[in-house]
């Protein structure tokens, strides 16, 4: 049976909830700038109405109340966006490490190992064709320096650049294990808030948001229990579970992309980290292919000079020294002395011969290379780098297409619209109006009655 | 589709930065003039560009090879030249001497002349190119390659070729070895000096004076085939410049901008650039708030 004061008690309802739901409407505007906000809506639903007697018993409502404040958001595109952006971060690292080895590689142009091949079998050609002209030696012995700086040159800044993308890979790897903690540690307080009846609706944001932030790093996978709780896999390995976060191995393999090894092992094959492991590999493959390349050079040109006979008299010395491409060099003897270049076999000052055979070299297919000359096979090198740049950086385009179609899909439903929740703001405003006229008209009726009363 | 404020915002920044980007490309292909600056802007293209470079690199350095040739057979030439000379005023006096009207006072003066030509040959055959290498001393370039001990030539060079490489594994030969032209021409001096000093017409009239044409004849045999070799080189030379201009132009066809398409580029860069700039400033002001009173 519902008292006198029953409408009161209705109005008040309606001011008190509307003002929740204003409340709702002020922190998805104070959100609108939190890229990884949710937006949320109320629903709103009637108080248990009450009963009286006219004619039978009639049911009367009792008001309004929010049955529940919801967050807006499509869990199928989270996990479509977890694969996009696993890729998209995948082709970005792949792409910008490619870019800083083309940058080691500096080509075309004058200054890169190719000009200074060319220059170096052209300097031969000139000794050989004047081997009693001073000035074609000391032509030869810079030309030997330069291409021995050039091809030492790049294997330091492919050194240098092999050092960046493995810290690089190493800080990435301490992120995903502070995000796995983060999730793991979101996972317990929401099932703490979940358990006592109440939707964590920013901490769903802060886990997922933290989530997002992991799937562009690595190749991870989340799934969400029954109970709310999210865990996140690499492959097959748990990253987070009900046991809490188990963080990747620090040891990795750029060959194979795994971290850690024997039962502890995670391959990763997505993301910033995948990427920049498959950098790593096309960077340490060039470093193969210039040692290919000083190897080649020196052992050549060495087994020809050393039956060469100098004008200072020398014989049997090296032009060039070293191990690898990392120290390469011109022989410490040569350096010294131009007169210590033979361009023949026989000490005859007009003999040109040792150092045309040289300069033939360019010409000579070499097993150690693949059957190729060596310049052929530097061109295909850097051709191939070239390539494998440009298409990383076309399929990063095609990537991050599809990662921002995916996130405009995304805040298409989850975003916040300033128009939508001013039109809210205004409903809400009137609502609160009606009620407040409401509560005043139940007032003044019990002035009247109570001005009877007097 | 529901558009949220941040996509909107979204969507014009990144539409901003795509076009701003694309006017920065368009305006530094149009400042570099190069399309293909790094492998990666066309691979294909760029990789042709590296041989491209090593035929014209090697190519200029066989016409480098080939201008010292040229030198340094010329300079052979010149000294031939000299050679012929010196046997020409050789079979001049060997024709006077031999002249039934000559005495033995002037035979003698005559002598003393043809020591003095002596004198001249052997400077001849000593010649030096522009490198101070001895023209004459087969590949011995370093060593002087005649002296003449009491009249008779000694040869101290060898018989070898000074080889330049003027294509890829092509050589010729830029000296033209001394010993045996030289030691005759020496030789044809000798008896014509001797037939003179010993009053022979006669061996005068006969010997000396075949001998000294039989050496001119060399000489100018031997000049001969310099001169075609110089020719020939010249020829290669040519060639060679032509490979250089085709290529130089092919790696610049391929690799330079088009400048005519990059302003063109570069104009339609700019225009949607301002469109985007446009656009969003009409609309980024636009809202429901704008339109409500109180």
């Amino acid at each position: 049976m519902p008292g006198s004061f029953h409408g009161i008690g209705i109005a008040n309802s309606a001011l008190r909830n509307i003002q929740r739901a204003l409340d709702v409407t002020g922190h998805n505007i104070a959100n609108v700038n939190n890229r990884n906000y949710t937006r949320q809506t109320v629903d709103f639903g009637t108080e248990d109405p009450t009963t009286f007697f006219a004619r039978g018993l009639q049911s009367l409502g009792s008001g309004v109340t929010i049955t529940s404040v919801n967050r807006i958001r499509d869990l199928f595109l989270d996990g479509r966006r977890a694969g996009a952006s696993a890729d998209f971060g995948r082709m970005n690292s792949l792409a910008a490490g490619l870019q800083q080895l083309e940058g080691v590689l500096n080509e075309p142009g004058n200054n890169g190992v190719s000009a200074a091949l060319n220059r170096f079998f052209d300097a031969f050609s000139g000794l050989s064709s004047n081997p009693s002209d001073p000035a074609a030696r000391v032509e030869a012995q810079q030309a030997a320096k330069l291409l021995a700086q050039r091809v030492r040159g790049a294997a330091g800044d492919s050194s240098s650049v092999d050092a960046q993308l493995v810290s690089q890979t190493n800080a990435y790897a301490a992120r995903v294990n502070d995000l796995s903690a983060t999730i793991a540690s979101l996972n317990d307080q929401i099932a703490e808030k979940t358990a006592a009846g109440a939707s964590p609706n920013d901490l769903l944001d802060l886990r997922d948001s933290a989530f997002e932030e992991l799937s562009g790093l690595v190749n991870a996978e989340a799934v969400r229990t029954e109970t709310g709780g999210m865990r996140v896999f690499i492959g097959g390995f748990a990253l987070v579970d009900e046991g809490g976060a188990h963080g990747i191995p620090t040891a990795f393999d750029a060959a194979t992309g795994t971290f850690g090894s024997g039962a502890n092992q995670v391959r990763v094959t997505g993301g910033r980290i995948g990427g920049t492991l498959e950098a790593l590999q096309g960077v340490r493959r060039y470093r193969a292919d210039l040692d290919a390349v000083a190897d080649a050079i020196r052992d050549q040109v060495n087994t020809l000079h050393r039956t060469g006979v100098a004008p200072d008299g020398s014989t049997g010395l090296d032009l060039f020294s070293g191990t690898s491409a990392a120290d390469f060099n011109l022989a410490s003897e040569v350096a010294a002395d131009p007169n210590r270049i033979a361009a023949g076999t026989s000490g005859v000052a007009g003999d040109g011969d040792l150092a045309r055979a040289i300069a033939g070299l360019r010409d000579l297919p070499l097993p150690g290379l693949g059957g190729r000359t060596i310049e052929a096979f530097y061109t295909s090198v850097a051709t191939r780098i070239g390539a494998e740049t440009a298409s990383a950086g076309d399929e990063l385009e095609t990537r991050r297409a599809v990662l921002d179609q995916i996130d405009a899909q995304k805040q298409s439903i989850s975003g916040v619209s300033l128009d939508e929740e001013m039109a809210n703001m205004l409903q809400l405003q009137r609502s609160y109006q009606a009620a407040a006229r409401t509560l005043s008209q139940f007032d003044r009726m019990t002035e009247d009655l109570l001005g009877l009363l007097r | 589709m529901r558009i949220s404020t941040g996509y909107q915002f979204g969507v014009q920044n990144d539409r901003i930065s795509r076009t701003q980007t694309s006017l920065f490309e368009a305006q530094s292909r149009v400042t570099s003039g190069k399309r293909v600056a790094t492998m990666s802007d066309d691979a294909a293209t760029a990789g042709r560009g590296l041989t491209l470079r090593k035929a014209v690199s090697s190519a200029e350095r066989y016409m480098a090879n080939i201008e010292g040739a040229n030198r340094d057979l010329k300079r052979t030439d010149s000294a031939l030249d000299e050679a012929n000379a010196i046997l020409r005023r050789a079979y001049e006096l060997a024709v006077k001497g031999s002249n039934g009207t000559a005495d033995q006072t002037s035979r003698d003066g005559m002598v003393s002349e043809v020591e003095g030509l002596r004198k001249r040959l052997l400077d001849v055959a000593n010649s030096k190119g522009a490198n101070g290498q001895f023209l004459f001393a087969g590949r011995a370039t370093d060593t002087k390659p005649f002296s003449l001990n009491d009249g008779a030539p000694v040869y101290h060079g060898d018989g070898g070729q000074v080889l330049v490489e003027a294509e890829a594994g092509e050589t010729i030969a830029a000296n033209v070895p001394g010993e045996s032209l030289f030691g005759e021409a020496f030789a044809a001096l000798k008896t014509i000096e001797d037939a003179l000093r010993s009053g022979d017409a006669t061996k005068l009239g006969e010997e000396g004076v075949a001998a000294a044409q039989s050496q001119m004849r060399r000489i100018t045999q031997v000049r001969g085939e310099v001169g075609s070799r110089i020719q020939n080189l010249e020829a290669m030379s040519a060639n060679h410049q032509r490979r250089i201009d085709d290529f130089t132009k092919a790696i610049s066809d391929g690799e330079d901008v088009d400048l005519s398409q990059a302003i063109t580029d570069y104009q339609a860069a700019e225009l949607a650039y301002t469109a985007a700039l446009q656009v969003t400033s009409r609309t980024l002001t636009m809202g429901l708030m704008d339109f409500l009173t109180g």
